[in-house]
């Protein structure tokens, strides 16, 4: 009996020995990351022409300009398209300025953002722009934050993905899970190891005013002689008497989380999460506050016309907040806007008024169009369902919008039944 | 793969045993079929921690050698609930009841509200995974069929956790996601009631 005992069970005594060398937990993480392709600042500045057009992956501002349509890709430049046919817009050519997130147009010039840096671009043809002038560290907002060490004496100009895969703690030591240093939630590996700090844009007037026109989700606009910028904090002001040579005049402080800047006759309406500002520049180099409209916290374009400003507010990651609505403020008293109504909406973007026609990119709802002759009665004429709506121009009858998949324009001379005349696709 | 020489060490056993029964001089005995039911409180450990863990399997014995089905609250590491076929042959040497078993299944992922979004990540999904134990114990019979368990074996279990980046849009505007893998492995140790 004991031998047979020991026959069958020696085998096994010597396989749990084996197995209790293997009484470790085994964890994976993998992730990807990104690591930047630098370029010196002379190769970036040489290459800011234009180049041959490439597909857009990701669409970013606007700018209408006459015939042509500028059209951002984040952080990596603009995209030129010839529109003298809406129908058949083409895309001709591209203007390589990492960092860029923003542009204005004046005349034949061409204001934008390259990091830090103020660009400014001859567009006079736009198949051969020029680079004319760069003012350095205007921006001190667009550095790299956090844990993120950039080598300072290049430019990033683009960002490789990398995948990997490591070992990871399996956060399981304890007895019977009694450890008072244990956390419910593993940390993640990347976090948010940087993130860039702030970004900036463009303004408003008609595609065929010296001035071009820009959607209401801008940050950078130009008002006369004056380009003024946003960031995330500042209202910068740039006098271009000198088209060609940007004297940054002042910065003026006006809270956290500033979104947007729209020009309206001699006002600048400032849009952040937390409310509305009004700025008088009747002074162009010294913007005066007039007034102010608070909001509960969320993101908020805003468009204007005589006594009426037009606010959507949206919430989101990046927004906070829990509204999504639009807020028709009367602005009579310019020193006291107050709320004169206000309409739910899904996730409102990007807004653009045109006549008495209202556009409103309602995120995934798709562009809406209201009559907005009543701003107490506001009439949703049609929606055009398209998905992710960032941003809109509106400009005699034709909407140029900036969707997820790709930059639609629509002829909406009968509001209630818009037509597509062309899609360039992402 | 280290699943594979413990279930063929198994399969061993359980020849071995059927090997000595059929060469055995003793006349052939009558194939006895029975329900059994295997119920145990298990001491999960690895040299990182120690947990607990609760199980029952239910199957059909015939003769020496039992098939079944169980299912088990599994709180090592992250809590679940394996779900498994399990083998055992039984061995009667004198007085003491000696069986070596074996399971294979999936270890299903407890259900737990994540929080939709947490530090700019959002939790899209814990999967589940392989699940095996094997070992050996005995019996300690009382009161017709009744036994006391005492076992040992080794346990593995693996599970995924996965997650999407959301609203930082920092560099890129590409979706990231990350995943983790955990696979969990620790000596079973089981006490419990067979009925």
């Amino acid at each position: 009996m004991k031998k047979e005992l020991f026959r069958i069970y020696l085998p096994a005594i010597i396989a749990m020995f084996f197995f209790s060398s293997c009484l470790k937990d085994q964890c994976t993480h993998t992730y990807s990351f990104y690591t930047p392709e630098y370029r010196t600042a002379d190769e970036v500045r040489a290459n800011i022409k234009s180049n041959d057009p490439v597909p857009v992956t990701k669409a970013g501002k606007l700018y209408l300009r006459g015939n042509y349509i500028f059209l951002n890709e984040p952080d990596r430049g603009i995209h030129v398209f010839d529109n003298s046919n809406p129908y058949s817009p083409k895309n001709v050519a591209f203007i390589d300025i990492p960092g860029n997130i923003d542009l204005a147009v004046k005349g034949n010039y061409l204001y934008a953002d390259a990091y830090t840096d103020l660009v400014v671009i001859d567009i006079t043809n736009p198949l051969d722009v020029k680079l004319k002038n760069v003012k350095e560290g205007v921006f001190p907002q667009r550095f790299y934050s956090t844990f993120f060490a950039q080598d300072s004496s290049r430019v990033i100009v683009n960002w490789k993905r990398r995948d990997t895969t490591v070992v990871a703690t399996c956060g399981n030591d304890g007895f019977f899970g009694i450890n008072p240093m244990k956390t419910d939630v593993l940390v993640l590996n990347s976090g948010c190891p940087n993130c860039a700090n702030a970004d900036f844009s463009n303004g408003n007037s008609s595609p065929n005013s010296p001035y071009g026109m820009g959607g209401s989700m801008a940050r950078f606009t130009l008002m006369n002689n004056n380009l003024y910028t946003v960031s995330n904090s500042h209202l910068n002001v740039f006098n271009i008497s000198n088209a060609e040579d940007p004297n940054f005049k002042k910065d003026i402080m006006l809270g956290w989380d500033v979104e947007t800047i729209y020009p309206f006759k001699d006002k600048l309406f400032i849009g952040s999460m937390s409310g509305m500002f009004i700025y008088s520049v009747s002074n162009p180099d010294e913007p005066q506050q007039l007034g102010t409209f608070s909001h509960a916290r969320s993101c908020d374009p805003v468009v204007a016309d005589d006594d009426f400003a037009y606010v959507t507010l949206r919430s989101g990651t990046e927004c906070l907040g829990f509204i999504n609505q639009l807020d028709v403020l009367d602005i009579k008293d310019i020193m006291q806007p107050s709320l004169l109504k206000t309409y739910p909406l899904t996730n409102p973007r990007g807004l653009s008024k045109d006549g008495n026609y209202l556009l409103i990119c309602d995120g995934d709802d798709g562009l809406k169009i209201f009559n907005a002759t009543d701003r107490n009665n506001l009439e949703l004429l049609s929606t055009i369902s398209l998905k992710d709506t960032y941003d809109v121009i509106a400009w005699r009858g034709v909407a140029l919008v900036v969707a997820q998949d790709g930059l639609y324009q629509y002829e909406y001379s009968d509001p209630s039944a818009p037509k597509l005349i062309s899609k360039i696709s992402l | 793969m280290r699943i594979i020489p413990g279930f063929v060490f198994l399969l061993i056993i359980s020849l071995v045993g059927k090997s000595q029964d059929q060469n055995s001089s003793k006349p052939a005995k009558k194939v006895k079929v029975n329900f059994a039911s295997y119920n145990t409180f298990n001491l999960l450990h690895s040299v990182e921690s120690v947990h607990a863990g609760l199980q029952t399997v239910n199957g059909v014995s015939i003769n020496n050698t039992f098939i079944g089905a169980g299912v088990a609250i599994d709180w090592y590491g992250m809590r679940s609930v394996p779900m498994f076929a399990d083998f055992r042959q039984v061995f009667n040497l004198g007085r003491a009841t000696f069986f070596a078993y074996g399971d294979i299944g999936y270890n299903g992922p407890w259900y737990k509200k994540e929080p939709a979004t947490m530090w700019g990540y959002s939790h899209q999904s814990t999967d589940g995974g392989i699940y095996y134990d094997i070992g050996a114990g005995y019996l300690i019979p009382f009161r017709k069929r009744n036994a006391m368990i005492l076992s040992a074996g080794y346990s593995v279990k693996e599970m995924a956790k996965s997650y999407q980046q959301v609203g930082w849009g920092w560099p890129t505007e590409e979706d990231l996601y990350e995943k983790f893998n955990y696979k969990y492995r620790r000596l079973s140790v089981k006490i419990g009631w067979r009925f």
